[in-house]
């Protein structure tokens, strides 16, 4: 994994979550997922996919978003399209959803695995839901009697009209 | 590249007129003045690894002003040159938690004022008092649970002791706003604008903030050399327990002894790390490290013996009981000292060579990554209330022993732990954030009727 790579891997990521490249990856980040899970993705998609996935997105990038997204996932049954809604899983959930079978590496269609716990604890799908994780909360006493902080500062993304702010 | 987020922008910003000064700052110089907040020095750009150094810096040169020598009314003594002996430093001359929150939820004394010792010290000396033996405070009992914890014991079977001390900025939020007391907590909090939250310290306004220190202290004996040591007569307080159902039946004491400074967090709430700065310092032979190979574990230490084959980082077994020699701890230090705080520690031991203060070591500082930007330090962030600590464990050895480590939830964050401070009160209007200190749980009820 060089920088380009990893930088490329977050771009991908952003593109597939709606979620904003500094969300995903924050500067001066102590927990630094990322690259943890460009290693995640790389070994459960098998090496050679996976670059595939990331030379697709590079020969593509600049062009308008739905362009890209119909080229990585419109082959529904390629391990392109397959890798690609795992690594959205990833981030949002902090599992890795083996997409397809790779008897090499020993690895079974349908198999999850918590990739850690912080990327359990710092995954997505809980801000995206205004929460926190349960069995983590960093929320002070009586937060509960609160309103939730919006989407936006949550997430950067704005809540659609009529959603939950 | 990726971008930076705006905060850091800002951090650097503020701090240009510096950077001269700062990037020369590799030669230690010891100063009596506290550091108000972090200097960024920023070259080009601020990395973790870059703040993460500049963090260390303020921890040590806030190590080396509150270790100054003070005059009679608590202030540095500039004249003295630090590790002067037979002196008090800074952070003594500060109050200590019993001095603040007193039976029956009493006003404090004022703060050039001496409270009076606990009744079982009287006439034993005008020493300071040193009482808890790790985190087994009553009141916090129930808190405390999930963690493994427990008393430390010294090589010669002996309880270490802690003191809690706080700067006047910090005392004079408590007094003022009457949160001494559990009523005067709700008293303060039932003003529904009110919340808990300590004055902050700023470079721009030339001005430290809340400071509270935490100390850990060896009793010393025949086996110590006293001169290795910040060492102090002092009054070890024993509170008595009569209920067996708390544990061991010990009667109240209080004996004066000589005691040795191992363990030193020092916390400071500022501008720029509005969860404030976590400082922890040890003696440098407290423990090896975990990765230390056995060949080279010599020490002597005084928290783990080469010789003894005992399990490693378990607390003793119960009943706990200070007035009996118990069995040594076996301790390491789970997460070992980065290279970077080494070569520092390196450079500051250095220029406090003669003095006993070369024999302390930083492990690490704490501070958010991602500190809340209230310009009047008083409102958390919604959404990141704690602040993406760096790192995100830390421990001092003698303090946080039994839960080092690097397990979410279980291992010692300093700002994780705190981050669930509470006041007192615990009826309605509300029990409230305590702004990252548990000493306000300590308040005790005046018994008026609400
Ligand atoms: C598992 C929880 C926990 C962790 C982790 C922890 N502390 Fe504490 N700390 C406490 C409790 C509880 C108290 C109060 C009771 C006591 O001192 O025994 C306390 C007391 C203190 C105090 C005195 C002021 C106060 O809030 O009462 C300081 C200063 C302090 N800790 C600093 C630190 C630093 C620095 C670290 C990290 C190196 C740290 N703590 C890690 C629980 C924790």
């Amino acid at each position: 994994m060089n920088d380009q790579n990893l930088q490329n891997f977050i771009e991908l990521s952003a593109l597939l979550t709606g979620l904003s490249s500094d969300h995903l990856a924050p500067s001066d980040d102590p927990v630094n997922l990322p690259p943890v899970f460009f290693a995640t993705a790389q070994s459960g998609m098998g090496a050679a996919a996976f670059s595939n996935l990331l030379e697709l997105f590079v020969s593509l990038k600049g062009r308008p978003e739905k362009e890209i997204a119909a080229a990585i996932l419109d082959r529904k049954d390629s391990p392109i399209a397959q890798g690609a809604r795992s690594i959205m899983k990833l981030w949002l959930l902090g599992s890795w959803y083996q997409p397809y079978d790779l008897k090499d590496a020993q690895k079974t269609k349908g198999d999850i695995h918590v990739v850690s716990d912080q990327a359990y604890k710092e995954s997505w799908a809980w801000k995206i839901a205004q929460a926190h994780p349960m069995g983590y909360s960093q929320y002070h006493f009586g937060y509960w009697a609160e309103q939730p902080p919006t989407l936006e500062q949550f997430t950067g993304v704005k809540a659609k009209e009529g959603q939950q702010p | 590249m990726r971008k930076r987020p705006k905060h850091l922008a800002c951090l650097g910003a503020g701090f240009t007129s510096v950077l001269a000064v700062a990037a020369v700052a590799d030669s230690p110089v010891l100063s009596p003045q506290i550091p108000f907040d972090v200097t960024v020095v920023v070259p080009p750009t601020p990395t973790l690894e870059s703040l993460q150094h500049d963090f260390d810096l303020l921890s040590w040169k806030t190590f080396v002003a509150l270790n100054w020598p003070a005059k009679p009314d608590g202030s540095a003594d500039t004249d003295a040159p630090i590790g002067k002996p037979n002196t008090t430093t800074v952070w003594e001359s500060w109050k200590e938690s019993y001095e603040i929150f007193l039976p029956k939820g009493q006003k404090p004394v004022g703060w050039h004022e001496k409270a009076p010792l606990p009744a079982a010290c009287e006439g034993k000396g005008n020493l300071p008092v040193l009482q808890q033996m790790g985190k087994v405070a009553g009141v916090l009992d129930e808190f405390i649970q999930p963690f493994k914890t427990g008393p430390l014991v010294d090589q010669s079977g002996q309880y270490t002791r802690n003191a809690i001390m706080v700067n006047q900025p910090m005392f004079d939020d408590i007094v003022n706003n009457g949160l001494y007391s559990k009523e005067g907590q709700q008293a303060f909090l039932g003003k529904s604008d009110n919340r808990i939250a300590f004055a902050c310290g700023s470079n721009e306004d030339k001005r430290v903030g809340a400071i509270m220190v935490k100390s850990a202290w060896k009793v010393l004996d025949a086996s110590d050399k006293a001169d290795e040591f910040h060492a102090v007569d002092a009054l070890v307080y024993t509170p008595g327990n009569d209920d067996p159902d708390k544990g061991a039946l010990i009667p109240e004491s209080c004996s004066a002894q000589k005691v040795g400074l191992v363990g030193l967090h020092i916390v400071h709430k500022t501008q720029d790390a509005q969860q404030w700065v976590w400082s922890t310092f040890e003696h440098v032979r407290n423990v090896p490290e975990k990765t230390t190979p056995m060949s080279e574990r010599k020490g002597p230490y005084l928290f783990y013996d080469a010789k003894a084959d005992r399990p490693i980082n378990e607390p003793p077994a119960l009943p706990w009981d200070p007035s009996k020699k118990a069995v040594p701890s076996q301790i390491v230090r789970e997460i070992p000292i980065t290279a970077a705080a080494q070569a520092l520690n390196q450079q500051w031991r250095g220029a406090l060579a003669g003095t006993v203060w070369a024999n302390y070591q930083l492990v690490s500082t704490q501070w958010p990554t991602k500190p809340a930007k209230d310009p009047k330090c008083q409102v958390p962030d919604p959404v990141n209330p704690l602040g993406s600590p760096a790192p995100s464990f830390l421990a001092n050895a003698t303090l946080e022993t039994y839960n080092q480590g690097t397990v979410p939830q279980a291992s010692s964050s300093c700002m994780e732990c705190h981050n669930n401070a509470t006041t007192r009160v615990t009826e309605s209007p509300r029990t409230s954030f305590a702004d990252f200190t548990f000493l306000l749980e300590r308040a005790q009820s005046t018994g008026a009727k609400e």
